[in-house]
């Protein structure tokens, strides 16, 4: 019991350091995070409005103006709940500069402070969501979802932040063979955001490259759990379940590059 | 003028140097920068599988709008756009000191010393692009010898407007929202001004200009009047970044080492 408390206080005071820390440039941390985000729909927003001005009653690809528009709005605060940023890098850069020698020495894992600084960074997304998240529907922007679309939702968010923490991870742990890791994040990035239907619905893309698309993580990233929302979601515990898949695979695989990574690192700097 | 452009091949040659001991960061950045011509591509072909016109534009037009976008793109990433965020860590760690005691501007080695040699790859294969949807579009003679001039000015334009969110720096400790912020402005120069609503358009106008006004007096006569509008106020920008706004920054700069 004691043990789990010392734990519990470890985890607590991390989080908190690192809560202060997001805090204290507060417009620059609110630039990183919303400024992109609303750009985003903005251009969206704005591209299918164009897109249908000669008839909004038009169906393209079962997708009406109203339904299109609805789309943007929940992928918006889709990216508002699950977007990082620079996490990798920051990774990238305690092993570069040789500052993980220290933690090989403190009695709290390099992953675990490493994910104490990812939740801070969610509570605070997490708020600002929500809080969009209840402006958008109360306007009426959207359809009410029930409560059981909520939980579903929610229930994909938890898995797709741990995916992404531990997809940025493994992306920070490259810098054990490369000088730098921002490139392949970005790219990362860049491609996660066109196949996961982001960008634009998958009923958009080629039937083999849906149908290929299936075999991968990236529709279950965006594109499922913002069809939820719009209460078009499929099977719900089939596509959590190939999640769920993804995630563990991606937690074995962070682990097993740490540990040959680690075997490599010649603590720089100390 | 010989003395800087000596200094900018020194500044060139080292940054090919730079990058020829990382190779395998070469290979990086240019799957970086392939996939995101590769996103912007794909996405309007796929739009444009379903519909014939966005706006009022067909599919060449559009695409030629996308591809003198992304030539821009590549071609600032591949001479400026390092500069930018080795110009907030300057600030940050003090550095900057050093720049303004060096014997020539300070803007010229802030914004002119970072090479991203890896985007030459890119505006090779961007170049091409616009070219082929430009003869799709038969452009005339005289549009084909105006396209360096829009690119040059449209560069400028994007530039300015860039080094004029950066002078922020220069109130920030940290730079990193500014940088996000100048990233911004890319995105939205990505896009035709014909997209936005009115009210947004006037709003965003300075920065929907860097694309849309150079495009739009490429595929209709009646806009060279606006494009003649840009020259002047990229000249009237330019002056003042070099003449006002730049040393006035500089003033404001607390250095953090000293």
């Amino acid at each position: 019991m004691i043990m789990i408390y010392k734990n519990f206080l470890k985890w607590q005071t991390s989080v908190q350091v690192f809560l202060s820390r997001s805090l204290i440039y507060k417009a620059n941390f609110l630039a990183i995070l919303i400024i992109p985000v609303f750009v985003f729909f903005a251009i969206q927003y704005s591209l299918w409005h164009s897109i249908y001005s000669s008839n909004p009653e038009k169906e393209i690809q079962g997708y009406t103006l109203s339904r299109m528009i609805e789309y943007q709005f929940w992928v918006f605060i889709f990216n508002l709940f699950v977007r990082s940023y620079f996490f990798s890098e920051n990774i990238s850069s305690h092993i570069r500069l040789g500052k993980i020698s220290s933690f090989l020495l403190y009695p709290f894992h390099f992953i675990a402070y490493q994910f104490s600084s990812f939740i801070s960074d969610k509570i605070i997304q997490f708020t600002i969501a929500s809080f969009c998240f209840l402006i958008i529907v109360s306007m009426g922007l959207v359809q009410t979802p029930s409560i059981l679309d909520i939980l579903k939702f929610l229930s994909f968010i938890f898995l797709i932040t741990l995916y992404w923490f531990f997809a940025q991870i493994i992306l920070g742990f490259f810098s054990f063979w490369l000088e730098e890791t921002w490139s392949l994040n970005t790219a990362v990035r860049f491609i996660s955001a066109f196949l996961s239907g982001s960008i634009l619905p998958l009923e958009f893309f080629p039937k083999f490259l849906t149908d290929l698309l299936l075999w991968t993580p990236f529709p279950y990233l965006a594109y499922f759990p913002v069809q939820i929302l719009t209460g078009q979601g499929g099977d719900f515990f089939n596509s959590l379940f190939i999640l769920l898949f993804w995630v563990i695979f991606l937690f074995f695989l962070s682990i097993k590059i740490w540990k040959k990574g680690l075997n490599l690192y010649t603590g720089t700097g100390m | 003028m010989r003395q800087y452009l000596q200094i900018y091949k020194e500044f060139f040659l080292i940054s090919l140097a730079e990058e020829l001991s990382f190779r395998l960061n070469f290979l990086l950045q240019s799957l970086m920068n392939i996939s995101f011509l590769g996103v912007y591509f794909l996405s309007s072909f796929f739009i444009f599988d379903h519909v014939s016109l966005i706006g009022l534009w067909t599919k060449e037009q559009f695409l030629f709008f996308l591809s003198f976008a992304l030539v821009i793109d590549q071609i600032h990433y591949l001479l400026f756009s390092f500069n930018f965020w080795v110009f907030s860590e300057n600030i940050r760690t003090g550095y900057f000191d050093f720049i303004l005691l060096k014997p020539v501007s300070s803007f010229f080695i802030v914004f002119f010393k970072e090479v991203a040699i890896t985007g030459i790859l890119t505006v090779i294969l961007t170049l091409p692009i616009l070219i082929h949807f430009g003869l799709k579009l038969e452009l005339s003679f005289w549009i084909w010898l105006s396209l360096p001039v829009c690119l040059f000015f449209a560069l400028a334009l994007l530039l300015g407007l860039e080094v004029i969110i950066s002078l922020l720096n220069f109130l920030t400790v940290e730079g990193m929202g500014v940088n996000q912020m100048r990233l911004q402005i890319q995105q939205l120069t990505r896009w035709p001004d014909f997209i936005y609503k009115k009210n947004i358009k006037w709003f965003l106008f300075p920065f929907l200009a860097i694309t849309s006004i150079p495009v739009h007096s490429m595929l209709d006569r009646s806009y060279w009047f606006y494009f003649i509008g840009m020259m002047l106020g990229v000249f009237i920008l330019w002056t003042l970044i070099l003449f006002w706004l730049w040393p006035k920054g500089t003033r404001y700069y607390e250095s953090a080492s000293s």
